[in-house]
């Protein structure tokens, strides 16, 4: 049986040169980087371009990382300041919840799981096309807290906010998608 | 003192499932749930959205994206673990060319020095003038000189394209 290492063991591994090592910690990490850069930048293309340039930027300061914090919430802050920059270099508006200029298609995982209801199925899809909707601050503290279960003073660590603020963004993160969830069901029953 | 009125919500059932409540305002909502049965289908629904908002895929990255990026990583490393040893090694022997080339003077001319070995030898005299202006010596400054502002040229360039590459 192989047994999974940890992020420490890859890192002292990775800075010893190995590159079997760095290979690893991207697989692990990529669906995670990869969906935190599609939630900010709203587009699968300029996402994979984030996420790439985080886990370069993560391997060059790899030797910066001392463990203080989990490997992920250093990871995630560097995905945040990436994620930040490119918007900034891009000029990119914060979108508006009815902005559908840059739609992201809904990929093939969001197939439903057949041991859900049928209701369920079609509320968990709403909710993932909602957050799509959300503008990035949001949908960035939407994934760190509910879909990556960072806790609150780790989301404070990775979008570099006090506690107090990052509660308040959690809370009104919350509004605007029981807000988008409620204009979509109205427009659905219309 | 009169505790104020308590006034149940949505948001504040989603303080309570998310564990963002204090001690004392997670055991007054506990004790006004008792009392308030009506509101438990509530509480019930904000877990079943709460644990699908938990449950929401994650996005596939690109077919490819993992060797990718430690394609990327190689080519970063690249210019900086590579040297260009024909380079470093023509400014090796330019170097040594200039090391050398005043000891085999200052010795030619000790061959020469007309003194017998037990009187005190004189310091053997160089030429620097004529040594520095002979054409060889000249077109070898400039040829070491070139060949070291082409290899600074190259890792600043190198440096440069790198930190490029990371600022976003």
């Amino acid at each position: 049986m192989v047994q999974m290492q940890s992020d420490e063991a890859l890192i002292t591994q990775a800075l010893l040169g190995q590159q079997q090592a760095y290979a690893q910690l991207v697989e692990r990490y990529q669906h995670y980087v990869f969906t935190l850069a599609v939630r900010m930048v709203k587009n699968r293309e300029e996402a994979a371009e984030v996420a790439q340039d985080s886990f370069l930027r993560a391997f060059q300061y790899l030797a910066d990382f001392r463990g203080e914090a989990k490997f992920s919430t250093w990871l995630y802050r560097i995905v945040h300041s990436v994620a930040l920059n490119h918007l900034r270099k891009r000029r990119l508006d914060v979108l508006s919840i009815d902005d559908a200029a840059h739609p992201v298609p809904v990929p093939a995982a969001t197939q439903p799981d057949a041991s859900d209801s049928m209701e369920l199925q079609e509320r968990r899809h709403a909710i993932y096309q909602a957050i799509q909707r959300l503008p990035p601050d949001d949908a960035e503290v939407i994934t760190l807290f509910y879909l990556y279960e960072n806790r609150l003073d780790e989301i404070c660590q990775i979008m570099e906010l006090t506690m107090t603020n990052a509660k308040t963004k959690l809370f009104r993160a919350r509004q605007r998608l029981k807000t988008i969830l409620e204009t979509t069901a109205v427009r659905s029953a219309l | 003192m009169e505790h104020q009125p308590f006034i149940l919500s949505d948001d504040l059932l989603w303080d309570y499932v998310d564990g963002l409540l204090t001690d004392a305002e997670r055991k007054r909502l506990e004790a006004y749930l008792t009392e308030h049965p009506e509101w438990m289908a509530r509480l019930q629904a904000v877990e079943t959205d709460r644990s699908l908002l938990q449950s929401v895929p994650l996005e596939a990255p690109p077919q490819g994206f993992a060797s990718g990026v430690m394609g990327a990583w190689n080519s970063l490393l690249t210019p900086t673990v590579e040297s260009p040893d024909w380079i470093i090694r023509g400014i090796g022997a330019v170097f040594g060319l200039f090391i050398l080339l005043p000891l085999v003077i200052l010795i030619f001319n000790g061959l020469h020095i007309k003194n017998s070995v037990f009187s005190v030898p004189g310091m053997p005299s160089v030429d620097w003038l004529a040594l520095f202006s002979h054409p060889v010596l000249q077109y070898g400054l400039y040829f070491g000189f070139t060949l070291l502002a082409l290899r600074l040229l190259s890792a600043v360039l190198s440096q440069y394209r790198v930190m490029h590459k990371m600022m976003v």
